[in-house]
Parts: C-alpha cells; structure tokens; sequence
C-alpha cells in the first residue's frame, strides 16, 4: 500500500481538471478530423469512380489480364466504400472538406495547436485546468515509443546513424558557435550556457538540464525560455508550408524539423502535421538528438570550466549520463528490437487484432492528448518575455539551424533519410 | 488651503533596471513627505512551470535552482533598499510575497490600504509597447480605486 501511495503524487487532484479538459478537445478535434477526412475522401472517390469506371469498362473491351482488371475493380471498391460511408453518389460533391483536409493541411495537430492558442490567448484558460494542462504535454511520451512499433534496427542503424551524425554536427556546432560568439561579446556564462545548449539541442529541455550548472540568472532564463518557444511557435507553423512549396519529401522534412525546431514537442507536431513518413524520420532522429543531451551538459561543463558548481555526486561521463539521460527513449528502442525480431505473437502495426497493432491504434491519442496540452499552454504571454541579447542569439542560431539544415537534408536525399519498417 | 499628500507609499520592485528610477523616486517622496515606505518584491515562480518539458532531465535539480536564485535575488535587494532607507532615515519596511506578480501586487495593496503605488516600468513604443507584458498598464486596469504612479526608465 505504501507503495502505491509512494508512486502517485499527493497533489493529484489538482491535475484531474485540465486532463479531463485535454480529454475533452482531443476528444472533439479527433471527431472532427475523422469527420473531414472521411469527406475528403468521398469527394475524391466521387471524382474517381466514373474515371475508374470508365477504364474498368475499356480494359475489359480491350481484353486486358484479369490481374489488371482486378486491380482497378479493388480500387473501386475502395472508393464506393469510402462514398458509401457518407452515403453520396458518384458525382456528389465536397470540395471544402478536400480543401481544410488536403490543400490547407486542417489536420488534428493544426486544430489542437491552433485552436489550443485561441482558446488560451483569447478566452483564456481558468487557473484550475493549469496543472492538468501541464502535465498532458509529456503524454506524447507513451506515444512517442509506442511508435517503435514503426521501425526496424536497419532503420534506426541507416536513418538513425545519419541522424546521429546530422544532430551531433549541428548540436556541437551550434553550441560551439554560440557560446564561442557569447563569450566574445561579453555575454554572462549562465545565459551564453543555457542559449549554447538550448539552441543546439532540444530547447526548453536542454535550458532545463543545464541552468542549475551554469548557475542562470532567473531573467536570462526567462528570456532564453522565450525566445524558444517563440520560434519553435514560428517554426511549427512556417516550415510545414515552406516545406509543401518548396517540394520537400516528407523523409527530409521529417529530418529537416528534427535538425531546426528547437522544441521537441513542436517538432513532433510539425513532423506529424507534414505526414507519416515526415514523423518517423523526425522521431527517430530526435531520439538521435535527445541522447546527446548528457554530453551537451558536460561540454558546457568544459567550455566554461564549471566543474565546482557541479556537486561531487554528480560529477563525471556516467555520473552525468545517470542524471541526464531521458530513460523513457529505452522503451521505444525496446519496442524497435521487438519488432525486428518479427515475433508472429506480436504482430505489427498493420497486421489487425495483434498487440502491436491495438498499440499502433492508441498511440495518435496520446499525441493528440499531448498536442491538446501543447496548444492550450502557448501564451503569447509567455513568449513576450523574448528579449535582450538571448532574443539576437536564439533568432540568429534558429534561422541559421533552419537554413543550414534544410540545405542537408537536401544534399542528403531522401533515401538515406527513408524509414522503412521493415517493408 | 491645506494640501493633502498621501500618507502610505508601497513600492513594488523586481530590482531590475527598469525599477531603478521608481526607487530613488519613491525614497525621494518618502523623505520629502516624511512618511513610511513598504517595499514589495514579488519572488516569480513563472520558470518553474517548464520543469516538466518533455525531455527536461534533472528537474529537481532545476526547480531547487530557480527557488535558490529567486531567494538571492530577494535577499539582496532587501539588503540594498534597506540600507539605503535607512541611510536617508525613511522609515522601512521589506515584505516579500511569493507567486504571480499581478496577483500578488494587488493582494498587497488590498491588505495594507496604501494611498500609492509606485512602480517601475519600462519606456515603450511601437512594437515594443505590443511585445512588453507591461506590468503597469494590467495594475492600472486591474486596480481603479487606488493611485499608481508608473516612473518610467531611462532608456
């Protein structure tokens, strides 16, 4: 009993609020998606039957083998099945659900995201739904390595040994740049520490690990922090879009957002914005990333020679590797050896009514509780504390990261970034 | 004809640059009026709702921080301001409040029935003006029945 008690928190209560409002506009976006997206796609299978008709009826005028018959006859059943479901015709029309669904990308993560920050910073959110809220954001944690499910070892070995060698340049050398350039003007150790780590690793997170060791001023935390979340807000919105006009494949734009969204949380939701594809790339790459957090803090350890405001304890590779290292990304790597072993048990994620694939069909929830989170916890208010010299330093590294990254992943191709799951 | 001036002054300050000119302004009244002087400083723990960023690693460690670094903050700006009250021969008092400035400034004012406030603030314009979260204008809304006086920074 005593047990237990020790694993929940005594304060629980208090998150119950905002998890249940979470629960309730995950709940009513997810509707909403499926509602559009089960639209589009009757608008689609509207235009297409009478053309697959067409060609069903000339292939076997023709004399066409029956495997490309079948073909096309398995095409159209698809899409009467997806006409049936909204039960229209051929002909039928619903050009605005292909516009929100396809043209202008209006999926669960844009609604989450967007309308999380009108709510927040319109209405407002009452001071009892923000703990709750809190605490929804790391939800995307369960999802993110349930999504092992979606990767074999030669992905992590192929995409994951390129990104691994992708993040290290850019985390080292945005670190480097940074705290080299901060340390030349002047600017404090604390600030050029957490500016070096939070621009060239995972934002907020890597502010987070190392400002008790560069002992950070609560001002230039403040200003660090925001000047994050600024333009991982501005990025989460700008590169999707930059990425559609500039043709980007999703495998590149998966490792594009992983190298230049300085938060976690918005790289996710950009990458699974863009689509699929885009979000293995960007998850497996920022799993590369995270791992690098330990080292980024014992290398702003050694740049500004900190070793005596680091305690005894603490001090050393496995001692740091210990209190810095994001546990959690072991289960998603166990999740990937799972599947490489192609246990016939475990099924995949595709195969129905096997354990990977009932894990498959949860994890967008929990993505989707944790964009909810996301979304309502934006305050413009927060990112107005963007300021002073972390605000010339962070625009200056994050528009620098984002042009030097897409240029990579560019040079890089597509296939090398490519995750196959086995297929 | 007797002008009347007011009789209790509380001056809230983060010890900022922008505060700075609010301080000398509210010693100044209160030495020239010869009347008692309430210092606030508000301990912000706005930073510690990031410690459950997703990949945050070493939160305790971070929240012990921020709680470490708001202290010294308060500490050593009640030593300034007290010694400096003192060396004017102002009658002082330091009070320290713990949450969201707004909340905690208004709280104060409610509880120690000041005549005015004075705080610091910064000098705005343009995009400037939209960017700050400007502290003074949500008093001025949030706080109609009481007199503030916002001492604009130099710069």
């Amino acid at each position: 009993m005593s047990l237990m008690k020790s694993m929940v928190a005594d304060d629980w209560q208090k998150y119950i609020p905002g998890l249940l409002l979470c629960v309730f506009f995950a709940f009513v976006v997810m509707n909403i998606h499926h509602v559009l997206a089960k639209y589009h796609k009757a608008n689609e299978a509207s235009l297409a039957i009478p053309r697959l008709e067409k060609k069903l009826s000339e292939l076997e005028a023709g004399g066409a083998s029956a495997a490309d018959i079948k073909k096309i006859q398995k095409k159209l059943a698809k899409h009467r099945k997806a006409l049936a479901k909204v039960g229209g015709k051929p002909g039928d029309s619903w050009k605005w659900a292909t516009l929100l669904y396809q043209d202008l990308q209006f999926k669960y993560v844009a609604m989450l995201l967007i309308g999380g920050i009108i709510i927040r910073n319109t209405i407002g959110v009452a001071k009892i739904f923000l703990p709750g809220i809190g605490i929804a954001r790391p939800l995307i944690k369960p999802g993110i390595i349930i999504l092992g499910v979606h990767y074999v070892w030669s992905d992590v070995a192929k995409v994951g040994g390129a990104g691994l060698i992708l993040t290290a340049v850019f985390i080292f050398g945005t670190a480097l740049a940074v705290m080299y350039l901060c340390k030349k003007f002047g600017v404090s150790d604390g600030l050029g520490g957490i500016m070096g780590a939070g621009t060239g690793v995972c934002g907020v997170s890597a502010i987070i690990a190392t400002s008790p060791v560069v002992k950070a001023k609560p001002r230039d935390m403040a200003y660090a922090i925001g000047t994050i979340l600024l333009f991982g807000t501005l990025m989460l919105f700008v590169m999707p879009y930059l990425g559609q006009a500039l043709d980007v494949s999703q495998s590149q734009f998966g490792a594009w957002a992983a190298l230049a969204i300085l938060n976690t949380a918005q790289l996710i939701a950009a990458a699974e914005w863009y689509g699929e594809d885009a979000r293995n790339t960007a998850v497996l790459i920022n799993a590369a990333r995270i791992m690098l957090i330990p080292f980024i803090v014992m290398y702003t350890v050694w740049f500004y020679d900190l070793k005596e405001n680091v305690s005894a304890d603490q001090r050393g590779l496995w001692n740091t590797i210990k209190g810095k290292f994001p546990i959690f990304i072991l289960g998603f790597f166990i999740l990937v050896l799972l599947n490489s072993l192609h246990m016939p048990f475990l099924g995949g994620p595709k195969v129905a009514h096997t354990p990977f694939w009932a894990m498959n069909a949860v994890y967008k929830w929990f993505f989707a509780l944790g964009f909810a989170g996301i979304g309502l916890s934006i305050s413009i208010d927060d990112m107005k504390k963007a300021g002073g010299v972390a605000f010339l330093v962070g625009s200056g590294a994050a528009t620098a990261k984002m042009i030097l990254g897409l240029v990579a992943v560019l040079l890089i191709g597509s296939e090398l970034l490519q995750v196959t799951g086995g297929h | 004809m007797v002008f009347r001036h007011p009789c209790s002054l509380l001056l809230a300050t983060d010890g900022e640059k922008h505060s700075l000119r609010a301080e000398e302004w509210s010693f100044n009244l209160a030495t020239t009026l010869d009347i008692p002087l309430t210092i606030l400083h508000v301990k912000d723990p706005y930073l510690k709702q990031f410690y459950n960023e997703i990949y945050a690693q070493g939160r305790r460690e971070y929240l012990d921080h921020v709680d470490m670094e708001l202290e010294a903050i308060a500490r050593e700006l009640e030593q300034r301001l007290i010694s400096t009250a003192r060396k004017a021969g102002i009658r002082c008092a330091f009070i320290s409040r713990h949450g969201d400035p707004l909340t905690e400034i208004i709280a104060e004012v409610r509880h120690g029935n000041y005549d005015l406030l004075v705080v610091g603030g910064k000098r705005l314009s343009g995009i400037s003006a939209f960017r700050s979260w400007n502290l003074p204008a949500r008093l001025a809304r949030r706080m109609g029945s009481v007199s503030i006086m916002t001492v604009r920074s130099m710069h």
